[in-house]
């Protein structure tokens, strides 16, 4: 490797990162958390079997997961514009990355709220919980146990693909690594050096996501050693 | 105290009758086991009681301690939300399969309806809560989630969860179906020592020998109709027809 192309990758390091953790990084986490509250929402208007709203939300996932994402974000971003709605490139792409995300997440939810016992819902009932209560108290929390794991994917894939964001002029991770590039002309170092970045940030991610399905755990104590009867293993319902 | 007249319940849409004219009296301080084979319609009856499922008719008398003088009458496939939550207001449920909430401590179970139902103070709630699993012999399980317990004991905890809202009456739906017969055992002496103390009671159950012990009346019932009721003597014992005989026989 020749002491130019060494001195381009060093030199080149913290022009694509810190675009990485000032853009990409808040584009994550602001259309994770818009696909959250807005998957959230349809999940439970499927499965409370809210009349119309239903068919809406329906409709919305069937829209938003059978096109391209790229697709979508153009039409935000290019299209809208054409209908007199002018937005910025950063809030166009977290809307069309939380709106896309959303109905991903949605189905995540609405999976895992289907899988928590209906006795779960009934005991509620006859502690005299009204639907809202038992749905807050008792099964979106099991529920959120059950999706988290999902979710995180889904967070992982979205931090990826906000790369597609550098097509409508958002200057982020990606289209600092392409500038570079054109610049240097040397894409491949570039290129495998902006993937690298990404490889950190998603393995942190990993690890974050590891740590706390630790903590989602519902347990009092260690569990290995002390159980209910004092066995190594507690006997039923586990 | 609660009486049920006529019910009727079908499954779904179609023919298929599950009760077929239920009747059934209880008295205050009473204890009514129901027996009968599986399918029998046992379950759903208690089910249709609690409004778990909705009774294609039937209406219900229901004396709630609180107003003694006024006897209310619902019609139970009409009911409205409002008088579903009054009538359960004054019942205690017990599930075959526990349903303890798996994200709550045995102490945070039975705490959740006196906190968040009756709007209790959490001091309160968690006076009675204790009060209530000592009562069931769990007072050192306060802080252990439903994973941690054995069948037996998680059984326990719901029934301290359905007294700690003082119920008129408990239903139990074949409390020890899911349970080996050493966790039984620690159950049925929870509910015998609550029959002891005069708590009212339907028990669905498949232990002959628990019904004959605790129960006053016992109710044989197969294809969703009562077939005999009486004392246990009469029923188990001396049962006067052949489907009792024939299924005492098998479970005997």
């Amino acid at each position: 490797m020749s002491d130019r192309l060494i001195n381009i990758l060093l030199t080149s390091f913290t022009k694509i990162l810190i675009p990485g953790i000032r853009v990409t990084i808040p584009l994550t986490l602001l259309s994770f958390a818009v696909s959250l509250v807005l998957g959230l929402l349809l999940a439970l208007v499927l499965v409370a079997r809210v009349p119309v709203l239903k068919t809406v939300a329906f409709i919305y996932i069937w829209i938003f997961r059978g096109t391209p994402l790229i697709v979508q974000l153009f039409i935000i971003f290019f299209g809208l514009p054409g209908l007199g709605i002018m937005i910025e490139a950063f809030p166009a792409a977290v809307l069309a990355f939380g709106l896309n995300l959303a109905a991903y997440n949605a189905e995540v939810f609405r999976s895992a709220i289907d899988a928590i016992p209906t006795g779960q819902m009934e005991a509620a009932y006859m502690v005299g919980l009204s639907y809202p209560q038992a749905l807050v108290r008792i099964v979106l929390p099991q529920a959120f146990k059950i999706a988290f794991p999902s979710l995180f994917n889904n967070l992982i894939s979205l931090l990826k693909d906000t790369s597609l964001a550098s097509s409508i002029t958002v200057v982020e991770l990606f289209t600092s690594a392409q500038q570079i590039a054109a610049r240097t002309y040397e894409p491949f170092a570039l290129y495998c050096e902006a993937a690298l970045i990404y490889l950190v940030f998603s393995t942190l991610l990993t690890w974050l996501q590891s740590w706390l399905e630790g903590r989602l755990v519902w347990k009092s104590h260690d569990s290995r050693d002390v159980t209910a009867s004092g066995r190594t293993r507690s006997m039923v319902g586990l | 105290m609660l009486s049920v007249r006529d019910l009727h319940k079908s499954f779904g849409d179609s023919q298929i009758l599950l009760l077929r004219g239920i009747d059934i009296e209880i008295d205050k301080g009473e204890v009514i086991a129901v027996i009968g084979p599986s399918g029998s319609g046992k379950t759903t009856m208690l089910r249709c009681i609690s409004f778990l499922e909705k009774a294609d008719s039937g209406r219900m008398e229901f004396r709630c301690c609180d107003d003694k003088a006024k006897v209310e009458e619902y019609d139970m496939h009409r009911a409205t939300p409002a008088e579903i939550r009054c009538i359960r207001r004054h019942m205690g449920f017990v599930f075959q399969s526990f349903n303890l909430f798996q994200n709550r401590t045995a102490l945070g179970n039975v705490m959740e309806g006196l906190v968040t139902a009756r709007r209790m103070n959490k001091k309160e709630a968690e006076e009675i809560s204790r009060r209530m699993l000592a009562k069931v012999g769990l007072a050192e399980r306060a802080d252990y989630y439903p994973g941690e317990l054995s069948g037996g004991q998680q059984q326990r905890v719901a029934i301290a969860r359905a007294l700690a809202l003082d119920p008129d009456i408990m239903l139990f739906d074949e409390p020890t179906s899911a349970l080996d017969p050493e966790l039984t055992r620690e159950v049925l002496d929870t509910i015998r020592e609550l029959a002891s103390e005069g708590t009212t009671m339907l028990v669905v159950t498949h232990e002959m020998s628990f019904a004959r012990e605790v129960a006053g009346h016992v109710i044989f019932m197969e294809d969703g109709v009562i077939v005999e009721q009486g004392t246990p003597e009469q029923v188990i014992d001396n049962p006067t027809q052949e489907r009792t005989r024939e299924f005492l026989r098998k479970t005997t």
